[in-house]
C-alpha cells in the first residue's frame, strides 16, 4: 500500500545519532570489564603500563590465574560455588515443578488456601534476624545447605511456571491418568518435557542467582573453607582485605611473585567470577530475551 | 477407579510438601517470630513483652531518621530519576535498523544485569579509582583533577545511581521494546498518509501506546520503595560515606546481626515490612485499576 520511500535526511541524521549514543553506552559497559581483563592478562613487568582505559593486555601472562589456581582457599571457594549452583538449581527446578504441577491441578485439596499462602510469601518478607535465628535453631548453621536451600522456591518463578503448565492441554494429563500413571510420573514424563523451554529459562535464572549469592553465605557460613567464590571476592576485592586470599603464602612460591600486583590479582578474581555467567549468557539471551520479545509481539 | 482418583488427589499434596516445608522454614516461622519486635529477646528462657518500647526508641533515634532519609533519597533516584532512561533507550534502539547492531547493543547492555553486585562493586571500585581509574583518566583529558568518588559524600549517591543505570538500563528497556514491537504498523502507515513527521508520530502514536507499560512499571516499582537495593549499597559503602548511604536494610543488618540487638532490629524490619506491605498492596490495586495487570 505505502511504497517504501527513501527516508528524509533529518530522519537519517537522528538514526545515526541514536546509533552512536547507543554504541557509546556499549563502550561504557564494556571498557571497565575489558580493562580488568587486560590487567589480569598483562605481563607483571608491564602492569604499570595498564591505565584505567586500557582494553588490551600489555604483553601476555597467565601468572595471576596460576597464582589463583594454586591458592587452596580460592580453588575451594570455586568448587563450593559450583556445588551450590548445581545442587541448588536442580533442587529449585524439581521442587518448583512439583509445586507448580500440584497447584495447577483443579483437584488439589485446599487449593485456594495454598494460593493465599503463596501470595503471603510474595508480599511479606521475614525479618533478617528471625530468619537467622530459625536457621540457627534447625541446625543449618555453617552448613552449605543453609545457602543451597535459600530461595528453593522463588514465588515469581513458581507463578510463571504455573501459567506455563496451565497451557498444557488437560487431555494429555487425563490420558496418562487413565493409564494409571502416578502424579510424579505424569510430572516427569509428560509435563516437564513439554515445559522444557520454561524450565531452561528458570534454570538459568536460578543458576545465575546461586552463582551470584554471597550474603546468605556470609551470615550462615563460619568456616572459610565453605565460602563460595563471591564471598571470597567480596573480602578480597570489595573490602580490599588482601590477607583473605594471600595470607596462605602460596603467592610467594612464584618467582614472579615479587613483581605481582594486587590490582591485577583482584582483577583476575573478578574475571573468574564473571566467566561462568559469560558461558551461559548466550543461552540466557536465546531463551529469555527472545521469549519476552516474542511474547510481547504475540500479545 | 474412584478410590484411585481420590488417592491421586492426596498424593498431589505430597508433591506440594517440599515447597511448603521450604516456605515454613524460610518464611512462615521467621514471620511468626517477628512478634519478638514487641519483646526483649532472650536466647534462654522466656522473652518478656515490652510493648512498643523498641519502636519508641527506633522512631526517636537520630540514626534511624537519617537512615529513612537516605532510603527515600536513594529510592527516589533509582526509581523516579532512573525511570525515563530505559524508555529513551528503547525508543532509540527501536530506530536502529541494522539487526546486527541491534543484537550487539542488546547483548552488551543486558549483560551487567546478570553480574552480582559483588562483581559490579569490584568493577566500579577499579573504574573510579582516584589513582588509575578509567573515569579519572577521562576527566584528566579535560584537566579535571582526580577525585575519589567512592569515599566522597557528595558523590557516592550518584555513584549508586550511575552503577544502577549501568546494570539495569539495557535490561529494563526490554519490556518497552516488547511494547514498541506490538504497536500496530497500520497506525504509522495512516499517519504517513496524513503527512505526519517523525516527532509527531512519536508524540501522538508511540508514547500513548507505551503509556500503559510505563504506568505498570512505575507503580510496581513504587511498591518496593523502601528496598533501595541492599546488595548494591552493602557492597559499595565504606566508612567514609556510611552516613549518607546507610539504608533501612543495611541498618537492620548492622544492628541485628553485627550488634546482636535482635528485638530492636526486628522492630525496624517490621516497620519496613508494614509500610512495604501497604505500598505493595496499593501498587497492586493501582496497577490493576489502571492497566488491568497486577502483581498476581
Amino acid at each position: 500500500m505505502v511504497s517504501k520511500v527513501k527516508a528524509p535526511a533529518a530522519e537519517l541524521f537522528w538514526r545515526g545519532l541514536f546509533t552512536i549514543l547507543l554504541l557509546f553506552v556499549c563502550v561504557l559497559v564494556l571498557v571497565p570489564m575489558l580493562n580488568l581483563l587486560a590487567l589480569s592478562l598483562s605481563d607483571p613487568a608491564r602492569v604499570s603500563e595498564v591505565r584505567g582505559l586500557t582494553v588490551f593486555p600489555k604483553g601476555f601472562s597467565l601468572v595471576n590465574y596460576r597464582v589463583l589456581a594454586a591458592n587452596p582457599l580460592f580453588v575451594r571457594s570455586f568448587l563450593n560455588s559450583v556445588f551450590i549452583t548445581v545442587v541448588g538449581t536442580a533442587l529449585n527446578l524439581l521442587v518448583t515443578s512439583m509445586a507448580a504441577f500440584a497447584l495447577t491441578r483443579p483437584k488439589l485439596p485446599f487449593r485456594r488456601f495454598f494460593m493465599v499462602l503463596i501470595i503471603i510469601v510474595m508480599i511479606l518478607e521475614p525479618a533478617l534476624v528471625t530468619e537467622y535465628l530459625v536457621i540457627k535453631r534447625v541446625g543449618l548453621m555453617n552448613s552449605l545447605w543453609a545457602v543451597i536451600l535459600y530461595k528453593t522456591v522463588n514465588v515469581y518463578y513458581l507463578i510463571i511456571l504455573m501459567r506455563y503448565f496451565e497451557e498444557i492441554p488437560p487431555s494429555l494429563i487425563d490420558a496418562a491418568q487413565v493409564d494409571g500413571a502416578r502424579n510424579m510420573t505424569i510430572l516427569t514424563k509428560v509435563i516437564m518435557p513439554l515445559a522444557k523451554p520454561a524450565l531452561a529459562t528458570l534454570g538459568l535464572f536460578y543458576g545465575v542467582f546461586h552463582w551470584n549469592e554471597y550474603f546468605r553465605a556470609s551470615i550462615y557460613l563460619t568456616d572459610p573453607m565453605k565460602y563460595p567464590l563471591q564471598l571470597i571476592l567480596r573480602q578480597f576485592v570489595v573490602l580490599d582485605d588482601t590477607a583473605s586470599l594471600i595470607g596462605s603464602g602460596t603467592l610467594f612460591s612464584y618467582d614472579e611473585a615479587a613483581r605481582l600486583s594486587y590490582d591485577a590479582l583482584q582483577a583476575s578474581t573478578i574475571i573468574v567470577a564473571i566467566l561462568p555467567v559469560l558461558i551461559v549468557y548466550p543461552l540466557i539471551l536465546k531463551y529469555y530475551a527472545r521469549g519476552v520479545m516474542e511474547g510481547g509481539v504475540k500479545e | 477407579m474412584h478410590a484411585m482418583a481420590k488417592k491421586n488427589e492426596w498424593t498431589l499434596l505430597l508433591l506440594l510438601m517440599p515447597a511448603l516445608l521450604y516456605f515454613l522454614i524460610y518464611h512462615f516461622i521467621p514471620i511468626s517470630g517477628m512478634v519478638m519486635a514487641f519483646q526483649d529477646y532472650r536466647i534462654f528462657g522466656k522473652s518478656p513483652f515490652v510493648g512498643l518500647k523498641h519502636f519508641r526508641i527506633l522512631f526517636s533515634s537520630p540514626a534511624f531518621l537519617q537512615v529513612m532519609r537516605n532510603t527515600l533519597i536513594i529510592s527516589f533516584m533509582k526509581i523516579v530519576l532512573f525511570f525515563p532512561l530505559p524508555i529513551i533507550f528503547a525508543l532509540m534502539l527501536n530506530e536502529v535498523r541494522s539487526s546486527i547492531l541491534r543484537k550487539f547493543i542488546q547483548s552488551t547492555t543486558y549483560l551487567p544485569h546478570f553480574l552480582s553486585w559483588v562483581v559490579i562493586a569490584g568493577i566500579w571500585i577499579a573504574f573510579l579509582s582516584p589513582t588509575n581509574g578509567g573515569l579519572n583518566q577521562l576527566l584528566g583529558l579535560f584537566n579535571i583533577p582526580p577525585r575519589d568518588f567512592m569515599t566522597d559524600k557528595g558523590a557516592i549517591r550518584w555513584v549508586l545511581f550511575a552503577s544502577e543505570t549501568w546494570r539495569s538500563l539495557g535490561w529494563d528497556s526490554i519490556i518497552y521494546l516488547a511494547a514498541l514491537a506490538s504497536i500496530s504498523p497500520s497506525l504509522y502507515e495512516s499517519a504517513d498518509l496524513d503527512g505526519a513527521g517523525s516527532f509527531q508520530k512519536m508524540w501522538y502514536i508511540t508514547l500513548p501506546e507505551l503509556l500503559p507499560t510505563m504506568v505498570t512499571v512505575f507503580i510496581l516499582n513504587m511498591g518496593f520503595f523502601l528496598n533501595a537495593g541492599f546488595d548494591q549499597v552493602f557492597n559499595m559503602m565504606n566508612d567514609s560515606v556510611i552516613s549518607v548511604v546507610d539504608i533501612l536494610d543495611t541498618y537492620v543488618y548492622r544492628i541485628g546481626l553485627l550488634n546482636m540487638q535482635y528485638s530492636f532490629s526486628t522492630a525496624a524490619s517490621l516497620f519496613k515490612g508494614v509500610i512495604g506491605l501497604v505500598l505493595i498492596l496499593a501498587a497492586h490495586q493501582g496497577s490493576k485499576r489502571i492497566t488491568g495487570k497486577g502483581l498476581w
